[in-house]
């Protein structure tokens, strides 16, 4: 793991389809298991809302980036992160890092 | 063996009897999952002649291998019982979490039996199941219901099933939601848990499910990704308009239901169509592990229906709550499908009432002193919303069009039935079929009644690359992509009604394997290498076909064994003696006896009584 990582989510583009719940929990723990996984979903499902956060146990692999199908995750630098924060689109952001629960 | 929990969970409401079970092995190879177990289990368990609405019923809740994984688009359920609404065979199929769930839960079939004494809800928590008193949510709407769960169980993330007021009141077309907007709509299963005074059911699941060839599983879905984003329609159709673009095929071919299929063609100056209902949507969204965003939030911005929101709306709000009700005004289309949402109403046979109600009233078979005083006229919004109002709470004429469309025409009479458009008292959903013939059959022939989604086949346009079983077909009939010719017709609704009986056994969803449909090589070839993937089993196309077969007999049975017969597979009058005055289809009818024939020959069917021969049976090793 490069501790010099970050997941930038593009909020526009996600569907709210879980698929990086599923290739995560099985690159991880050999199962399809979403609440499991390393990445997750906060919803508010009537509101159609999603939003990407991690789990401190994610090691940046990327396998969530590559399976994602509208694109909505990208593995970048820190650095890159810095200045897509800079940039201030408020849809594009750093995926929050939550406690394990 | 991967893929399956392995369990049946039955519960008994009379006595609160609670057991798991295991699941067979001659279910997972002879029926795959999901719609297959349901039907199968329905067969073996029913008695004939039950009432649909007393304690003998059961509901069977049934999910597929691939539920919970990588599969795009599996993450849907089926609900099965005998019908209220028809007496016979009926289920229904729904997405949103509740599947998922269920599996992820641990179980492939839940079995609901018996009836409670008060109202209940059940609990299913992992291995901890409980049924509870659901006093407190009676008389709840379906969003309301699953909001109170959620923090009754302090939890956002269970999965919620549940009737509202309709399904309570005993509506023989009312529904289950599941979600916020997604439904179990047909059939009248709503009723069947109101019968058994059963509200809802709300699950958790924290078990994984694991897969016998992670590899070959990730190959078969990166190729379903590849083929949607290289479909030249896919971000226009599918994630701009969601499965609304289907507008596009009724104004082509003039299959617009026009009040109350009188006519193809619907004036789109007045009504928006297609782009009314884009301007309500908030943005795409998917359902659980699809790549396709083809659903869409909605919510109305101005006028007296402002705030109406939901999810799941389809083709149904501009064909079915537009020209079929007469109905212009887009902002009322989306309130009314918000109010069946929420009274759980089934959004095809409550239009289907509306529009017969109308017609009556307009031919003077009904009149004001039998609908207190409401003036049923095409375009009064006032009008749409009460009827909805009064069959959710049989209220007036409402305690009669509760009853559906075959009934409440026979109540009616005088000369009513002549206005009901249904079959073996399902209504009509969607189309006018004197455009579309395939569908036609599919609607005179489906195990449940007239159903919309037992098959579907290529229309106006050239099937891509196809196997030999379906090349041979286009080849012999020259019209058969024609939907005004019945030429061919019986070949594709057999075909398409046996692959997707096998695809709802895996309970993937039709509208992600959308390119792979009309070109079959690929969907045989995909479903089984996801099952294969999924399992470890090795079946083949031929076997994909071979339960899928044994599936629609099985159900066939049910109906034959509860006093169905050919008489039985019939279009109402309109459909096939009546022209359709006008529009692109204009004079056609749809000549369906031919078709019949056929299909029944195809089917190995006998055409006088309707049922399979043994013959047929035996080959499909079924035992009566």
């Amino acid at each position: 793991m490069d501790e010099g990582q970050c997941i930038i989510v593009d909020g526009a583009k996600c569907t709210g389809c879980h698929i990086c719940e599923l290739v995560c929990s099985m690159q991880k723990l050999g199962e399809y298991n979403p609440k499991k996984s390393y990445v997750r979903l906060l919803e508010n499902r009537e509101m159609d809302v999603n939003i990407v956060c991690l789990d401190i146990r994610c090691d940046f692999c990327g396998v969530c980036a590559k399976w994602c199908p509208t694109e909505a995750l990208s593995l970048v630098s820190m650095q890159e992160a810095a200045i897509i924060r800079k940039d201030d689109r408020p849809k594009i952001y750093p995926a929050p890092v939550l406690r394990k629960t | 063996m991967e893929g399956y929990c392995g369990v049946i969970l039955r519960i008994d409401l009379s006595n609160g009897k609670i057991v798991t079970e295991q699941l067979g092995k001659e279910l997972i190879s002879d029926f795959a999952g999901g719609r297959g177990f349901n039907s199968k289990i329905l067969y073996d368990e029913l008695d004939a002649g039950i009432d649909p609405m007393g304690p003998d019923n059961k509901i069977i809740i049934g999910v597929g291998p691939c539920n919970g994984t990588l599969v795009p688009g599996s993450q849907r359920f089926t609900i099965t019982a005998k019908s209220p609404l028809t007496g016979l065979h009926g289920d229904s199929n729904s997405g949103g979490p509740f599947g998922v769930e269920l599996k992820y839960a641990g179980y492939d079939v839940v079995i609901i039996e018996g009836e409670a004494h008060e109202p209940v809800y059940l609990w299913i928590d992992d291995d901890h199941v409980e049924v509870r008193s659901a006093a407190h949510l009676w008389g709840k709407t379906t969003r309301q219901t699953a909001r109170a769960l959620e923090r009754e169980i302090q939890d956002p993330n269970i999965a919620v099933v549940a009737i509202g007021p309709g399904g309570e009141n005993l509506v023989k077309i009312s529904c289950v939601i599941s979600d916020i907007g997604r439904g179990s709509g047909r059939a009248g299963v709503g009723a069947v848990f109101g019968s058994k005074k059963l509200k809802a059911i709300a699950v958790r699941g924290t078990n994984g499910v694991k897969v016998a060839d992670r590899s070959m599983l990730e190959e078969a879905v990166r190729e379903t990704y590849n083929g949607w984003s290289n479909d030249p329609v896919y971000t226009r159709n599918k994630v701009n308009f969601g499965p609304a673009i289907g507008w596009e095929r009724y104004e082509k071919f003039g299959m617009f239901p026009t009040r109350n299929f009188r006519g193809g063609t619907c004036d789109t100056r007045l009504f928006g169509g297609l782009r009314g209902v884009e301007r309500s949507y908030v943005a795409s969204k998917a359902c659980f592990s699809c790549p396709v965003p083809c659903d869409h939030m909605y919510v109305v911005r101005e006028g007296p229906y402002a705030g109406a929101y939901g999810q799941g709306i389809e083709l149904t709000v501009p064909g079915d709550f537009g020209p079929k009700i007469g109905n212009t005004d887009t902002a009322l289309a989306l309130k009314a499908a918000e109010v069946c949402d929420e009274y759980g109403i089934d959004y095809f046979d409550m239009t289907g009432l509306i529009s017969f109600a109308m017609e009556c009233f307009e031919k003077g078979i009904l009149s004001e002193k039998d609908t207190d005083g409401l003036s049923l006229d095409w375009g009064s919004n006032e009008a749409y919303l009460k009827l909805i109002e009064m069959t959710t709470f049989r209220q007036g004429i409402g305690s009669i069009l509760a009853e559906g469309l075959k009934n409440a025409s026979e109540m009616i009479g005088r000369g009513a039935e002549r206005f009901s458009m249904h079959v073996k008292g399902m209504g009509f959903p969607m189309r006018d079929v004197r455009a579309s013939k395939g569908w036609g059959l599919m609607y005179a022939v489906a195990s449940r009644g007239c159903c919309h989604v037992r098959a579907d086949l290529p229309e106006g346009y050239p099937p891509q690359g196809v196997d030999s079983a379906l090349a041979e077909v286009f080849k012999m009939h020259q019209e058969a992509t024609n939907p005004y010719s019945e030429d061919g017709k019986a070949e594709l609704v057999r075909w398409y009604e046996d692959m997707r009986a096998f695809q709802n056994c895996l309970e993937i969803c039709y509208y992600s394997l959308y390119p792979w449909m009309f070109s079959s090589g690929s969907v045989l070839s995909i479903l089984s290498r996801f099952f294969n993937a999924v399992t470890g089993l090795s079946i083949g196309e031929d076997d994909v076909m071979r339960i899928g077969e044994r599936i629609t007999n099985i159900e066939r049975l049910f109906n034959i064994r509860e006093g169905l017969t050919a008489k039985d597979d019939t279009l109402p009058d309109r459909m096939t003696k009546e022209p359709i005055p006008s529009g692109p289809a204009k004079g056609e009818v749809v000549r369906l006896e031919p078709m019949l024939d056929e299909y029944y020959e195809l089917r190995g069917w006998d055409r006088k009584s309707g049922i399979p021969t043994t013959k047929k049976l035996h080959k499909l090793g079924i035992r009566r």
